[in-house]
């Protein structure tokens, strides 16, 4: 009798562990040799789903100095220039929910690093059912009158 | 006494399998999904002397003067904006994000790989706009720039602000 006790009280705690959905959805890509000496940012879009106020997101944008110096990095919260069809711009607010755990990492010769981006939506705030906002990275040693930006789309849909 | 160890067992399974799903509803639910792919661009040349411009002038380069090369490994979006809202040096100019010169305030216009007067896009401070939509993977592409020199000049100190070009995974 003891043993079925201790088998039922196993098989639900295995069918409670069960209710508990993954979160992040994540599809590894190699970078192919030719992006060895450029800078560049994967990945290039980011989609969260079923959001809510007091909910947290978080993935990480990777970066690659190409240079064959080290240089210096911005990661920073930007408006999105245009959005997806349907998406509605983030709220103005959204700008201070976002937290980026290196805006400015310094990488070496051709390093290539993740940098964790979170998205901490207050229990209080309001937001669109779907919201865009880009994280911008930037090559700050930059220096000609006209620069390069790379961008990465993060889109929001809020739970109904 | 076993019955009744039995009965609080059955109970605490129950709890677990089905109070668990109303605790996931509102903590575990969020999903976050990336599409695996590589954003690169890059441009050769970087800078460009308008020289010395006579007020109300519109000097231009070519429209496929500044070159960018394309290694993301999906289609984008490139926009194009200046990263100030003003022209730096001396009596500093308003940048118009119309294009409108006047007195201090100068435009830019933008133009890719085409002919000047059509398809220009305004270089913008705010909201900047598309100027490669849907740019096919690793598919390089080019542009020019024509400035809209001020209606006025106030001092003949040189002016300089940044354009920068913005890629993203096309929407």
């Amino acid at each position: 009798m003891n043993k079925i006790i201790i088998l039922l009280i196993v098989v639900g705690l295995l069918l409670g562990g069960c209710g508990q959905p993954s979160s992040t959805v994540v599809q590894p890509l190699e970078p192919p040799p030719e992006l060895y000496d450029k800078i560049w940012i994967s990945p290039g879009k980011v989609e969260v789903g079923n959001f809510y106020p007091g909910a947290r997101a978080e993935y990480p944008v990777t970066i690659h100095n190409g240079n064959d110096e080290p240089a210096e990095f911005s990661v920073t919260y930007r408006v999105a220039d245009n959005t997806a069809e349907g998406y509605d711009q983030a709220p103005a607010a959204a700008q201070a929910w976002v937290i980026i755990e290196d805006p400015a990492p310094v990488l070496e010769a051709f390093e290539t690093r993740e940098v964790l981006i979170a998205v901490v939506m207050p229990e209080d705030a309001e937001a669109p059912p779907k919201w865009e906002f880009w994280i911008a990275v930037n090559d700050v040693t930059q220096t000609g009158m006209v620069q390069t930006e790379l961008a990465c789309r993060w889109l929001v849909a809020m739970s109904e | 006494m076993r019955k009744a160890i039995l009965s609080i067992a059955l109970a605490l399974m129950l709890l677990f399998v089905f109070a668990v799903p109303i605790f996931a509803a509102t903590s575990a639910d969020v999903t976050v999904t990336a599409t695996p792919a590589f954003i690169s661009i890059s441009v050769l040349p970087i800078d460009y002397d308008f020289g010395t411009v006579a007020e109300s002038a519109t000097p231009e380069t070519t429209t496929s003067y500044f070159t960018i090369t394309n290694s993301s490994s999906v289609v984008t979006d490139n926009t194009v904006g200046v990263t100030t809202s003003a022209w730096s040096g001396g009596i500093g100019w308003t940048h118009s994000d119309t294009c409108t010169p006047g007195t201090d305030t100068a435009g830019l216009k933008a133009n890719k790989g085409g002919t000047w007067g059509t398809g220009d896009v305004i270089v913008k401070f705010n909201s900047p706009n598309i100027l490669a939509d849907d740019q096919a993977i690793t598919t390089n592409w080019s542009f020019g720039l024509k400035l809209y020199a001020p209606t006025v000049f106030n001092d003949g100190v040189e002016k300089s602000i940044i354009v920068r070009i913005t890629a993203t995974q096309a929407a």
